[in-house]
């Protein structure tokens, strides 16, 4: 028998009815500490609190979060802890919900009208599996990725009743440590014979990580002729459409997926994102617009959405007076509650302020627009423009340069090129803006010079690779990588001879970059370094 | 405004998830108040068995109409998972439990305690729910849960020592919608349900089916669920 007394209970449904007759069925099991909740947001509020054994949620909620979105929210803002039990209790069959989205299950569903003793069964397996798993749950809890493995084997080995559980959890394991080609093997064996929906999408996922596009491609339509309900696969055919540079093809997929399943915040976006490339404005706006609304109960509201949907909105406008009325409204409405979540992030503050002068602008209200403009500039000032991710960066030197703000547009650009100057696209788009192409020359030279650095680093020859670096870093002191580059290969002479001025010089390279968008992909390599660096110089 | 063709499936559908979340509710305060009455005067509670019977059915119906509507869409999902037999069919069994109690049933599970199959938990719990509940109705004293490996496919068996199944029905299980029978008020539907959701399971070329049985293990009714 297991015992309930010494878990902790969380009831989430609206119905004040059933939260009863539900706390008296799990009192009957014998639990003693039992806490209950109305709304979504209520039971967020008590699991910041609270770390929870067991959570019940009904998945229909009202006009609040969903079941789906606590759930989403508890994971995101680790609010569960490892071994919890989530149950989520639907009224109908829920297996549109399990295909609708696979990254975040609970642990069970179960239907209603269900009584005291299935519950009990169904909570009765989940804590046998729990405890049987418990020691895969520690080691991951721990980071030790490789005994969790190991431990997993040792489940399939001896052919336990939780062997594919742990197949699973072992794939999506060496998934993350990019052991691709094993974890394809597990993917590949059981999706053979029958349609087992993660593992099929998990070949597909891994294909496309090995950079087998076209192959990649053929398994994710594959997987959508077998299991059309399947949405997150229409996700991963739209991403290699999208690597194809098809993207008319990934649109026309995401508008697929967003017609079978319209509630996915992310997806909708991402449909915003594909439709400007496309220039199709009507789909992007109808897509930022759905972002925003169905983001407001979710973890993965964005002020990105409400940027775009109003950016849209103000290319739209000149179409006729009644429109362009509506529409400016709507712009209006979306950066004032913008404006007001997000009051503390002077990036958002600045790019709303430059959303506000395009319009006036478009309206011809000078006096609005410049006003706009000045505001915008000073928070840049406060800012910085070197924390600018590249995308933003550009986009915000053209909303100056649209406003005469050549010169605040041209320093925009200049910090986004010399920062960015290892990817081509940006730094094309920088020369193009700024009608200079003499930013591209400068830096081909530091980029080779970083090649050359690489490849001495890698073969160990940190003498010659610091020689090369250190050349490069001259060139271009504010290129990320190169700076990384640099730091990283002093740190690694420092190892061999502590000299103190390594590490003034490695600070000092790295303090040019400080600034860096904790959303770029080298950030964590940057703080590393940092961290390495301070620790040192103060020994 | 949409063409009424068009128009009419959307609002049956969505009616019918509005009622059946009525229904939940229903059944939920239904299962409460049973709870209430001391075990020992359950049995013989006549009208409480009728109730919680007649409205499982509808609820059953409920289901598997919203189901086949999706089926017809392309919408309904198919989730293939690896599952405990054992687990799955006690769970069905406890489902009906309180059911079975009023009327006095005695439900037997026959199952390897280790057997592990792939197949789609909701929508095989709704054929076997279903049909639970419909062998309630025509047998006698017992019901029998079997599973077990035949050809390498799982076979779910549901029998009961009532009368069994009407002999039109043996023959073609799956496909007998032949409209209501006056005299038993069966549609034929969860038969149909059953096989509809049975052929969604495949495994290589092989589909899952039903099959019907008269006088076998109880020498009653006897329903056969086959799943590659």
């Amino acid at each position: 028998m297991i015992s309930y007394a010494d878990k902790t209970f969380l009831i989430v449904d609206d119905f004040a009815e059933f939260r009863r007759s539900l706390r008296g069925m799990v009192q009957q099991l014998g639990a003693e500490d039992i806490d209950m909740a109305g709304t979504g947001e209520e039971a967020i509020a008590l699991c910041v609190n609270r770390r929870y054994d067991i959570v019940l949620s009904d998945y229909n909620l009202g006009d609040g979060k969903d079941g789906q979105q606590i759930l989403e929210e508890l994971i995101e803002r680790k609010l569960l802890k490892r071994g919890a039990i989530f149950v989520m209790i639907t009224a109908e069959n829920s297996t549109a919900m399990v295909m609708g989205a696979l990254e975040y299950q609970p642990d069970a569903y179960i239907t209603k009208p269900f009584n005291k003793v299935a519950l009990q069964a169904r909570l009765d397996k989940l804590m046998e599996k729990r405890l049987a798993l418990a020691e895969i749950d520690q080691a991951l809890e721990k980071n030790d990725i490789d005994k969790a493995i190991a431990l997993c084997d040792r489940e399939i080995s001896q052919k336990s009743r939780y062997a594919l559980a742990c197949l699973r959890t072992k794939a999506e394991l060496l998934e993350q440590e990019d052991r691709l080609a094993e974890a394809a093997t597990i993917y590949a064996s059981l999706s053979q014979d029958r349609p087992v929906p993660w593992a099929m999408l998990g070949l597909a996922r891994v294909t496309l990580g090995q950079g087998e596009a076209e192959e990649a491609r053929k398994q994710f339509e594959d997987v959508i002729r077998q299991l059309p309900t399947l949405t997150p696969a229409y996700d991963g055919l739209a991403k290699t459409w999208l690597g194809l540079g098809e993207t008319v093809k990934a649109q026309q997929v995401l508008l697929e997926a967003v017609r079978r399943s319209p509630k996915a915040v992310l997806r909708q976006a991402e449909l915003g994102q594909v439709a400007s490339k496309n220039g199709d404005l009507d789909t992007a706006t109808r897509a930022f617009r759905q972002a925003v609304n169905l983001g407001r109960h979710s973890v993965h509201k964005s002020p990105e959405s409400y940027l775009k949907l109003a950016d849209c909105l103000v290319q739209g406008i000149g179409s006729n007076p009644v429109e362009d009325k509506r529409a400016s409204d709507e712009i209006s409405k979306t950066l004032f509650e913008l404006d007001s979540e997000y009051k503390d992030d002077k990036q958002i503050s600045m790019r709303s302020l430059l959303t506000q002068g395009s319009l006036a602008h478009k309206q011809k209200r000078t006096k609005d627009a410049e006003n706009a403009a000045v505001g915008a500039s000073k928070l840049l000032q406060e800012l910085d423009s070197s924390s600018l991710p590249p995308e933003i960066a550009l986009d915000v030197a053209d909303k100056f340069m649209a406003l005469g703000k050549q010169d605040v547009a041209k320093a925009v650009l200049r910090t986004c090129a010399e920062l960015y100057s290892d990817n081509p696209e940006v730094l094309a788009k920088c020369a193009e803006q700024l009608a200079d192409n003499s930013v591209i020359k400068h830096t081909d030279q530091a980029l080779a010079l970083n090649a050359l650095g690489i490849a001495e680093f890698e073969q160990k020859k940190y003498d010659a690779a610091l020689l090369h670096f250190r050349e490069a870093v001259k060139l271009a002191p504010r290129n990320i990588s190169i700076v990384l580059n640099t730091a990283q290969t002093l740190l690694e002479k420092y190892r061999g001879q502590p000299q103190h001025a390594l590490l003034e010089e490695c600070q000092g390279y790295l303090d040019q970059v400080r600034k860096m968008p904790d959303t770029d992909k080298r950030y964590k390599r940057f703080q590393g370094l940092m961290q390495f660096t301070q620790q040192m110089r103060k020994a | 405004m949409s063409e009424p063709s068009a128009l009419f499936p959307t609002v049956l559908a969505s009616s019918v998830h509005d009622i059946k979340n009525s229904l939940g509710m229903l059944l939920q305060s239904l299962e409460a108040v049973v709870e209430r009455v001391p075990v020992e005067q359950r049995p013989g509670f006549h009208e409480l068995a009728v109730l919680q019977y007649e409205a499982a059915r509808v609820n059953n119906s409920l289901v598997q109409l919203l189901a086949l509507y999706k089926l017809d869409n392309q919408q309904l999902p198919l989730n293939i998972g690896h599952h405990m037999v054992a687990d799955f069919l006690q769970e069905q069994g406890l489902r009906n439990q309180n059911l079975l109690n009023l009327k006095q049933i005695q439900l037997d599970i026959e199952v390897d305690d280790d057997l592990a199959w792939y197949f789609d938990y909701d929508l095989i719990a709704s054929v076997i729910d279903n049909i639970i509940t419909n062998s309630i109705r025509y047998t006698h004293s017992k019901l029998l849960l079997r599973a077990d490996i035949e050809d390498d496919q799982l076979v779910i068996v549901i029998a009961d020592d009532g009368p069994g199944y009407p002999r039109a029905m043996l023959e073609t299980p799956d496909r007998y919608l032949l409209g209501i029978n006056r005299s038993t008020g069966s549609t034929g539907l969860g038969l149909f349900f059953a096989g509809e959701i049975a052929r969604l399971h495949r495994r290589a070329d092989v589909h899952g089916r039903v099959q019907l049985r008269n006088g076998q293990c109880l020498e009653g009714g006897e329903f056969r669920l086959y799943l590659p």
